[in-house]
């Protein structure tokens, strides 16, 4: 059928893509019927070190270990390490989904022969217009929401996307840091 | 395959989805952020959502509902009932962009939406309607009402959702609430015109399911009796309706007939009445008067579908698609008779409070002649944003007395956990020997429900001025 949403494999496939892509050492992304998790450690995703005498005993550690993770609901793999893979010094990098704040039509510019309000690696504040969400033939602007830099655009232009469907992936920019 | 897009939520969307199932159709649900996870949602092929819990985000967006329609190459749009399901533009925006919108044209929606301009389309199809005038002023109001005749309904002309309706009993009364009434109208829906209307203190609610081909064709599927309500609430319906002499039940399907082919209706829908009187021993024709006629799918569609045998959802998703409805030209008399039971997540002990929360367990009656159309799960939220309606109970048996004997077991054997339920007010309807009379009016339930109020059977009148509020649907 026209339309349909990307499988789920398809879609965990963008988010490994983008997690070397990045060189990221962590990246946990929660989206309705999808969680995916990721880790550079040669041992792959671990319990918290709080666990790690607890050897082989994963079954449990999820919830407990969530508890000092970013909110992790789902019960479904095991979040990562909080962040004792990364080197000293290599702050882990946690993503901000920008998300689609209702249900429309996708497009990264203003019209078809501009430019895209963002590309990837641009830094953004928390006013910028990053894309428009078309609902039958209103224009509804979309805002970043956060200062950050764009690390990916999730959607095609023109492409049908649902309320709080992410749109773009940003890192953070501290207040007062980057320039 | 051919996609049906499911613009509603809850029990009837499961039931549209159950339809698509039966014809070979595609099912994708509109959902809320707060539907993600319903029954309805995992039932279809697809679920899109549309924006945040809230219905005025979401569900009530109709540029939402055919943004979506067209974004996953929806052929056909079922409104379902309430949210959207009567909006003219809905309709008008689906016809603009290719979709068939699952329901009556824009333009009859515009009529039946029209306080004023359904009763003068009822009046010109020959259907008795309650005796009212539009009014300007006191002078107008007071030399209307004594036409009428009292206790009369002060309405807005332009109001709607059965919000603004106050009562006069004498020119006094009428008196002192018309400025307020003409205020509120005037704040509530921008125009100060009053409508007044007779009041009937002891009156049936019964209803006639139409189905018309769009060309004038009517086929006529019997009437339902709805007169178990709270507060405007429909609770229990059942089909026939006990009780109607042989003249009362012609006046109704006759009338609902020839206002529905004169309407040229497309698809389901329904003409309610009041009826006031219970069966005249000679077989004439009781007082009747025309209410109003939703144009959609109701509620209570499956007492007809039972008691007659058919399948109204799947008859209005053909007639959409242009194909033969499969519903019989000349329906018979129903051989037995259906009762429906509305369960809502509401404590009846707290004047119907609406309760949300978690259902940790549900176990749901089984036998012959029993049906449940819900969107329960074990664990599923009822969320605080929408309708209590958790799901409905009907039963079919041979008489009504065997009926109610078989919807007190179904009652009984029904368990829902986590939130409380209406069942306990159906246990008292269904075992007070009125009700087992078919003897009851829309005002009966308030005097046996609390079961410390007056159990007589008396039918209270609202006090002085006082607000009558609600809808039924």
């Amino acid at each position: 059928m026209a339309g349909e949403q990307p499988s789920p494999w398809a879609q965990a496939l963008v988010w490994v893509e983008l997690f070397g892509e990045h060189g990221l050492t962590e990246l946990t992304v929660e989206r309705p019927g999808l969680r995916v998790a990721l880790s550079a450690s040669a041992t792959g995703p671990a319990p918290a070190a709080a666990h790690e005498h607890g050897a082989g005993q994963h079954t449990a550690a999820g919830g407990q270990a969530g508890a000092a993770q970013p909110p992790a609901p789902g019960q479904g793999l095991d979040p990562p390490p909080a962040g004792a893979v990364a080197g000293p010094g290599e702050r882990e990098r946690e993503l901000v989904e920008v998300t689609a704040p209702m249900l429309g039509v996708f497009y990264r510019r203003p019209s078809p022969q501009a430019p895209p309000f963002v590309v990837e690696d641009d830094e953004v504040g928390p006013d910028t217009t990053v894309a428009i969400i078309e609902v039958m033939k209103l224009m509804n602007a979309v805002t970043a929401g956060v200062a950050g830099r764009v690390v990916a655009v999730c959607v095609d232009d023109g492409e049908l996307v649902e309320y709080g469907q992410p749109l773009f992936l940003l890192e953070p920019l501290a207040p007062g840091a980057g320039g | 395959m051919t996609a049906v897009l499911v613009a509603n939520r809850g029990e009837i969307a499961v039931r549209v989805v159950t339809a698509c199932r039966r014809l070979g159709l595609s099912p994708v649900v509109a959902v809320s952020a707060a539907d993600r996870d319903s029954l309805a949602a995992r039932l279809a092929d697809r679920a899109v959502c549309l924006g945040p819990a809230r219905a005025a985000d979401s569900y009530l967006r109709t540029d939402l509902l055919v943004q979506a329609a067209l974004g996953v190459d929806a052929r056909l749009l079922h409104p379902g009932y309430g949210f959207a399901s009567e909006r003219p533009e809905l309709a008008a925006a689906c016809a603009e962009h290719g979709i068939a919108f699952v329901g009556p044209r824009p333009e009859t929606l515009r009529v039946l939406g029209d306080k004023l301009r359904a009763r003068q389309a009822a009046a010109e199809a020959g259907l008795p309607v309650a005796p009212g005038a539009v009014v300007a002023g006191l002078s107008q109001a007071l030399a209307a009402a004594a036409e009428i005749g009292y206790p009369v309904l002060v309405k807005a002309v332009h109001g709607g959702g059965g919000r603004g309706i106050t009562l006069a009993r004498d020119p006094a009364e009428l008196a002192r609430v018309l400025p307020v009434a003409s205020a509120e109208a005037q704040a509530g829906f921008g125009a100060e015109a009053l409508y007044l209307e007779r009041w009937f203190p002891a009156a049936r609610h019964v209803e006639v399911q139409v189905f018309g081909d769009g060309e004038g064709g009517v086929v006529v599927l019997g009437e339902r009796d709805c007169s178990v309500q709270r507060r405007h609430q429909k609770l229990l319906e059942e089909c026939p309706a006990p009780n109607l002499s042989a003249g009362t039940r012609a006046l109704l399907r006759d009338g609902a007939a020839r206002l529905a082919s004169r309407l040229g209706y497309r698809g389901a829908g329904t003409v309610e009445f009041l009826v006031a009187g219970d069966g005249r021993p000679d077989g004439g024709a009781d007082e009747v008067a025309f209410l109003e006629v939703n144009a959609r799918i109701q509620v209570e569609h499956p007492v007809t579908e039972e008691a007659y045998g058919v399948d109204l959802v799947a008859a209005q998703l053909l007639a959409a698609l242009g194909e033969p409805t499969g519903l019989p030209a000349a329906p018979g008399e129903p051989s037995g008779h259906v009762l429906e039971c509305r369960l809502a997540a509401e404590d009846p002990g707290a004047g119907f409070r609406p309760v949300s929360g978690r259902v940790s367990r549900v176990r749901l009656p089984r036998g012959p002649g029993l049906r449940v159309d819900t969107h329960l799960h074990d664990g599923c939220v009822v969320p605080p944003y929408y309708d209590s309606l958790l799901a409905k109970i009907i039963v079919r048996a041979h008489s009504r007395a065997t009926a109610i004997e078989s919807m007190r077991a179904a009652l009984a054997a029904t368990e829902i956990e986590g939130v409380p339920t209406t069942a306990a007010v159906h246990q008292v309807v269904l075992d007070h020997p009125d009700f087992r009379a078919g003897r009851v009016t829309t005002r009966w339930l308030e005097s046996v429900w609390p079961p410390t109020a007056g159990t007589d059977g008396r039918v209270t009148e609202p006090s002085p001025g006082e607000q009558v509020t609600g809808r039924v649907r």
